[in-house]
């Protein structure tokens, strides 16, 4: 009797991870259902950014050039939108959730911007709230040394929470700027 | 030849002896490879950044060379990255085989390219100070390389 109540709960158990791992969230909707974990303590989804118009990207802490290159970007763009930008959070998911706590992110975003706001989910959220933005990424290595491809580019929401434009990685803060000014109220 | 300098020289060749297998195994010492090492210089990391990448131009004078890795004291590991971007994708390729550097060729490690992927700093990085790495090639001979840590990722100060 005990073995298998022992075995119902482990299947049990199995089934809600399974139903946890793959979260049957697609498209959109993901951007409404997928729970993050934020830098600054509170438990919210994509559409919960808005109101604001949202700068998004999508990147991890142990990336050595185009994460801490495009953040900088980020920094520079507020600096010259100037006043335009007092209503634009900047918002960074990381496709690392394994390293990436909130916490870290917090750390890590502080010494670019104190006002960026880190974002974390599960692995299943995470590549289900990406690929309804059309983002790509790969984990490369295993442990320590893992690291990610990923999609570059950043991506405003507007303060309705749609997807408004994409700025790619090879675009200047200026170009940016200017792309920005027309978005912005 | 007297005795005494007779067992002198077959004790100077026994303490030779166990050098020379790590002679044999490096022909580089033979050959007339030569790079020259310029503008090394690694991009002070985020303080929470668990990485950071270092640039440095490799000129090779003569005869085809690779660098085949790196290592430094001051990480748990140094590899050598190839970065490129695949539309709005950014991919990376640990080159496990090393880089090659072509003959009379200026191989650039650079942001954006290629580069030396620096995990886990001993001690954090700071600004103005130089970190130690020891590059190998194949056939040149070893080189430590003292690489400034520059502030390559902001101009002008984080404004805000």
């Amino acid at each position: 009797m005990k073995r298998w109540l022992a075995a119902g709960i482990v299947t049990l158990a199995l089934l809600a991870g399974c139903a946890d791992g793959q979260a049957p969230v697609m498209g959109q909707a993901a951007l409404g259902a997928v729970k993050l974990e934020s830098s600054d303590g509170r438990t919210l989804t994509i559409r919960d950014l808005k109101g604001r118009p949202t700068l998004l990207f999508f990147g991890f802490t142990h990336c050595p050039e185009v994460c801490p290159l495009s953040l900088v970007k980020a920094v520079q763009i507020i600096r010259l939108l100037g006043p335009a930008a007092d209503d634009l959070q900047v918002a960074f998911v990381t496709v690392d959730p394994q390293r990436d706590t909130p916490a870290h992110l917090r750390d890590y975003l502080s010494a670019f911007d104190t006002t960026f706001l880190g974002l974390a989910g599960d692995e299943a959220g995470t590549r289900a709230i990406a690929e309804s933005l059309g983002v790509s990424y790969r984990r490369v290595g295993e442990g320590d040394m893992a690291t990610f491809e990923h999609t570059a580019s950043w991506f405003l929401l507007g303060a309705d929470g749609q997807l408004q434009d994409v700025y790619g990685y090879a675009m200047s803060e200026q170009a940016i700027v200017e792309k920005l000014r027309m978005r912005l109220p | 030849m007297s005795r005494s300098s007779c067992a002198v020289m077959l004790a100077g060749l026994l303490l030779c002896s166990p050098v020379m297998p790590v002679v044999a195994a490096a022909p580089s010492a033979h050959t007339a490879a030569t790079v020259s090492v310029s503008d090394p210089w690694v991009r002070l990391p985020p303080p929470a950044a668990n990485v950071a990448a270092g640039y440095v131009q490799l000129h090779n004078g003569s005869g085809s060379d690779r660098l085949l890795s790196a290592s430094s004291s001051a990480f748990a590991e140094v590899q050598i990255h190839a970065m490129r971007m695949d539309g709005e994708v950014m991919r990376m390729e640990a080159l496990l085989d090393g880089l090659a550097l072509p003959e009379g060729r200026t191989t650039v490690l650079q942001p954006g390219g290629y580069h030396l992927m620096l995990l886990t700093p001993k001690r954090p990085l700071s600004l103005g100070q130089t970190v130690r790495i020891r590059l190998q090639f194949a056939r040149s001979a070893a080189q430590v390389v003292e690489f400034a840590v520059r502030d390559g990722l902001v101009a002008h100060g984080v404004a805000k």
